[in-house]
């Protein structure tokens, strides 16, 4: 993903592609970041609990954890309102 | 409510991508008149090895509105690629997705957006001056019959070019209106997102 996207849908991109563990040049190379920003985004997320750290095949991956899952709800909640009020767009 | 918010998606997404691509066609047959016009015009001049004042002004006139169809022409493909990158995006039937990449497809286009209604703007009141000019000489000229014939060619061509500048700019006025209303709520979407994350942990 790119474009000029708020710190929140940062969040929530990373959070839900880490539904599945990922590694942190996996989270920046998709989310479209560079690694000082995806930092202070994924330290940020940690601090909420929001990620988690695990090891596998001795590689540190991230992961989403249950209590991000309200944010996620409430997000997509969210833009889903936000888009659906406005009258559509026609040619 | 995700299948009508989908729907909803996939025709807006199709009637952007569609007004897209009249504005790379319209600005690929504002730049080929324009070439067309130039080469008309220095040909008499190069001709007669001196400057011929009408077609001096002309040449002017048309290189000024060349400008202005080529930058029409750059600002449309570029949005077209980046557009084609947010179509590209979609992987499953979520939405919410979309939404984002929309979002953040206009917030970066924004600027862009609005110099391409001015630019398609301006050439279209060029080609409109053009056609009204051309049907000006069409109505006094007496000339002969094939010649008559490709001035009222090139007259259609310059109205066509000119409806086509008021056309364009009003369909992406509403793209940007609609788009704009969106972002506009999308601060108070912000506002609740951050007092939940405040809430959190």
């Amino acid at each position: 993903m790119g474009g000029k996207r708020t710190q929140y849908e940062i969040y929530w991109e990373i959070l839900t592609y880490c539904r599945n563990p990922q590694s942190f040049t996996g989270i920046i190379h998709r989310c479209n970041l560079n690694s000082k920003i995806g930092q202070e985004h994924i330290t940020f997320l940690e601090s909420k609990g929001f990620l988690r750290r695990l090891e596998e095949g001795g590689q540190s991956l991230l992961k989403t954890t249950e209590a991000a899952q309200a944010y996620l709800g409430a997000f997509k909640e969210m833009y889903l309102e936000l888009y659906s009020r406005g009258p559509e767009f026609k040619l | 409510m995700e299948n009508e918010v989908n729907g909803r998606l996939t025709r807006e997404m199709r009637s952007f991508h569609a007004l897209t691509m009249v504005n790379i066609a319209g600005a690929g047959i504002a730049m080929s008149m324009g070439i067309a016009t130039l080469v008309n015009n220095l040909l008499p001049m190069f001709r007669e090895q001196t400057i011929l004042f009408l077609h001096a002004l002309n040449v002017v006139a048309v290189l000024a509105g060349s400008v202005f169809a080529l930058r029409w022409l750059i600002s449309s493909a570029e949005m077209l690629d980046g557009f084609q990158d947010v179509r590209e995006s979609r992987e499953d039937d979520d939405p919410t997705a979309l939404i984002v990449e929309n979002l953040a497809f206009y917030r970066e286009n924004r600027e862009e957006m609005r110099r391409l209604i001015l630019g398609s703007r301006a050439t279209g009141a060029f080609f409109l001056v053009s056609a009204a000019l051309q049907l000006k000489f069409l109505v006094s000229q007496t000339g002969s019959s094939l010649f008559s014939l490709m001035s009222v060619v090139g007259m259609a061509l310059c109205l066509a070019l000119g409806l086509a500048g008021v056309y364009i700019p009003s369909s992406l006025g509403r793209y940007t209106s609609t788009w704009e209303e969106r972002l506009s709520e999308s601060e108070e979407t912000e506002r609740r997102l951050g007092e939940l994350l405040e809430g959190g942990a």
